[in-house]
């Protein structure tokens, strides 16, 4: 990486930092630091929300995404407006007239302390490991691609967050975030400029989108009830709306964000505006995939892009096959190109058929051209991750993008790094403090709550680093923290969902039948772990919601006929 | 709405005085599907 690389991303990062710091130096209390005073506009709060969803994550793997499945992906959004209506209807207006800082703290009120401990309890655990892994995950990319020590990038990322999250809480997250979304969209939009000045001068949009369109990139909407199809108008409607809800609604990470609001219309417009960007966004990075795929459809590509796995094999003694494997792939590329410029300067005609069916059958043997090369990897060392879905947009970023625009990218995939951590770190402080520490020892001063949430923030913090640095030591920790957190999440919406729907289900009833349902989700899971019965982990969601409240409604039915 | 009365009536009264967001919510996310499903059309050759 050259030196004016190195000064933007030095320069974007520690402006945000410093400025984060300076903005918000002054907290008078509690309710500051953790609401923010409850000052924000509903824009701040928009984008606020935005970037604590949108992680690096989101910036590496969606356009790859896109690179090898197409645009089908955004359909996993479509139910997240309804989700941000349901919340501005029924959640937002309880949440701000109660005057709660987290959203357990609304159980106590409609329930008891217990079940206010219970639910807050799960969701320490629950995101105190993902905080962990919104570093890792982009953390293990950079040091593979840019060869930079993963304990260092850990480090960096999660130590920069806590400065600004532990000096100035929730504000200082929410104006840092305006500066990074700022800095991602702006990134991102460049990219997509250079994308299409890197195509050939007679391939525009229309006829990139055309060439995406012959491989299957563009089949954006598919309708089918295909349960195999993980992507359908369907489940991203259905099952979309359903997840949405259960982040947004119930996820401190995202209620704090909201919270925030100078009023309860302010809320609402902030995640309205979620509602209205959020499809728009994923539909643009996923477009900036396909345009990645096009661009490698005239330039040559790797056959696997993750660098760390063509080492491997390269150094294994399955090199020579790999290299033959290269020289194909060579050829080919080469045949791809010359077919893809004839068949642009084609209008409609049996002979544009004929050559986009070749281009097909050409893109399918280097897909098994890729397969082997997988094979080959595995065979070298079988704990390597062969699919390099991760690794495609930054490879295109690292090798093709002018100089000072690789810093500016960098800057944004860090940037949506340190905005998600942000969130979640400011979140489990907040839930220490305010649901465990203050509620079960009450009668200090506003001081001592303020300096008692300072120093949680900070303890989440370095867990947050710890996870991240102890995650190599695990096979497959992403998916472990995914499967913990279906595990947790069914059971507190459930119990959200009784709290606003379920009159009749009372405090007593709803804290039991959340530890009886939690037992019942930890069973079926085991149950599916050895084998005894097949349930993909995502179903414990919905299960672990409908059970929640079947029990407390069956435990209602016992005291009253008791009565 | 009181402090020991979280109940959800109210909340819908709030919620309510400018409904008109939501609509226009669910009508352009409704635009945005109806631009990719032109879009399968028109470039989807697969």
């Amino acid at each position: 990486m050259s030196i004016i690389d190195w000064s933007v991303l030095g320069l974007v990062l520690a402006m945000i930092v410093i400025y984060g710091i300076i903005k918000t130096r002054h907290q008078s209390g509690v309710t500051d630091f953790v609401t923010g005073g409850r000052k924000a506009s509903w824009w701040t709060i928009g984008l606020s929300v935005m970037a604590t969803q949108a992680s690096a994550i989101t910036f590496l793997s969606t356009p790859g995404q896109a690179f090898h499945d197409g645009m089908g992906f955004v359909q996993f959004y479509f139910g997240l407006p309804i989700a941000m209506i349901l919340i501005s209807l029924y959640f937002v207006p309880i949440y701000h007239r109660l005057k709660v800082f987290t959203a357990y703290a609304y159980l106590e009120q409609r329930f008891d302390v217990s079940t206010r401990t219970l639910t807050a309890v799960f969701f320490l655990i629950q995101r105190g490991l993902a905080a962990g892994i919104t570093i890792f995950a982009p953390s293990i990319i950079l040091s593979a691609v840019l060869g930079w020590d993963l304990l260092w990038l850990n480090l960096m990322i999660g130590c920069l967050v806590i400065v600004y999250t532990v000096s100035g809480g929730t504000r200082a997250v929410n104006i840092t975030q305006k500066q990074q979304m700022a800095v991602i969209f702006g990134g991102m939009f460049l990219t997509f400029l250079m994308l299409l000045n890197f195509l050939p001068l007679e391939v525009g949009l229309d006829e990139a989108l055309s060439i995406a369109g012959t491989q299957g990139k563009m089949n954006v909407l598919d309708f089918s009830f295909d349960f195999e199809n993980r992507y359908t108008f369907w489940s991203g409607l259905i099952g979309g709306s359903f997840l949405a809800l259960s982040y947004f609604g119930t996820d401190q990470s995202q209620v704090q964000r909201y919270l925030s609001g100078r009023s309860i219309r302010q809320s609402q417009m902030g995640l309205i505006m979620n509602g209205l960007l959020k499809v728009p966004m994923q539909f643009f990075i996923l477009l900036i995939g396909v345009l990645v795929f096009v661009f490698y459809q005239f330039n040559d590509a790797p056959l696997n892009f993750n660098p760390t796995n063509e080492k491997a094999v390269l150094n294994s003694p399955y090199a020579e096959e790999y290299q033959e494997l290269t020289e194909d792939n060579a050829l080919l590329m080469g045949q791809i190109e010359t077919l893809q410029l004839e068949y642009i300067g084609l209008t409609d005609s049996p002979k544009k058929i004929q050559i986009g069916q070749n281009i097909n059958s050409l893109n399918e043997r280097q897909l098994i051209l890729r397969d082997k090369a997988k094979e080959l990897i595995k065979a070298a060392d079988s704990d390597l991750e062969t699919n390099d879905k991760d690794y495609v947009f930054i490879h295109f970023i690292l090798t093709q993008l002018p100089v000072g625009l690789i810093g500016l990218l960098l800057a944004v995939i860090l940037s949506a790094a340190m905005s998600s951590t942000a969130s979640e770190i400011n979140a489990l402080g907040t839930t220490t403090a305010v649901d465990l520490y203050q509620r079960h020892r009450p009668g200090h001063s506003e001081t001592h709550y303020l300096k008692a949430t300072r120093y949680f923030t900070l303890i989440w913090g370095i867990i947050a680093i710890i996870v991240a640095c102890s995650a190599p030591l695990f096979d497959n920790l992403i998916q472990l923290v995914n499967i913990i957190g279906s595990i947790f999440y069914g059971n507190i919406l459930g119990v959200f969902l009784a709290a606003f729907f379920i009159n009749r289900i009372r405090g007593r009833s709803i804290f039991f039948a959340a530890i009886i349902n939690q037992i019942l989700i930890i069973a079926l899971f085991v149950m599916d772990l050895f084998a005894i019965i097949k349930l993909p982990y995502l179903w414990l969601n919905v299960i672990g919601c409908v059970l929640v409240i079947g029990i407390a409604l069956f435990l209602e039915m016992i005291q009253s006929k008791r009565v | 709405m009181t402090m020991t009365d979280p109940n959800l009536k109210t909340a819908k009264k709030v919620a309510n005085r400018w409904s008109w967001a939501y609509i226009f919510v669910i009508v352009l996310n409704g635009i945005y599907i109806a631009l990719f499903y032109w879009l399968t059309i028109l470039y989807d050759k697969s």
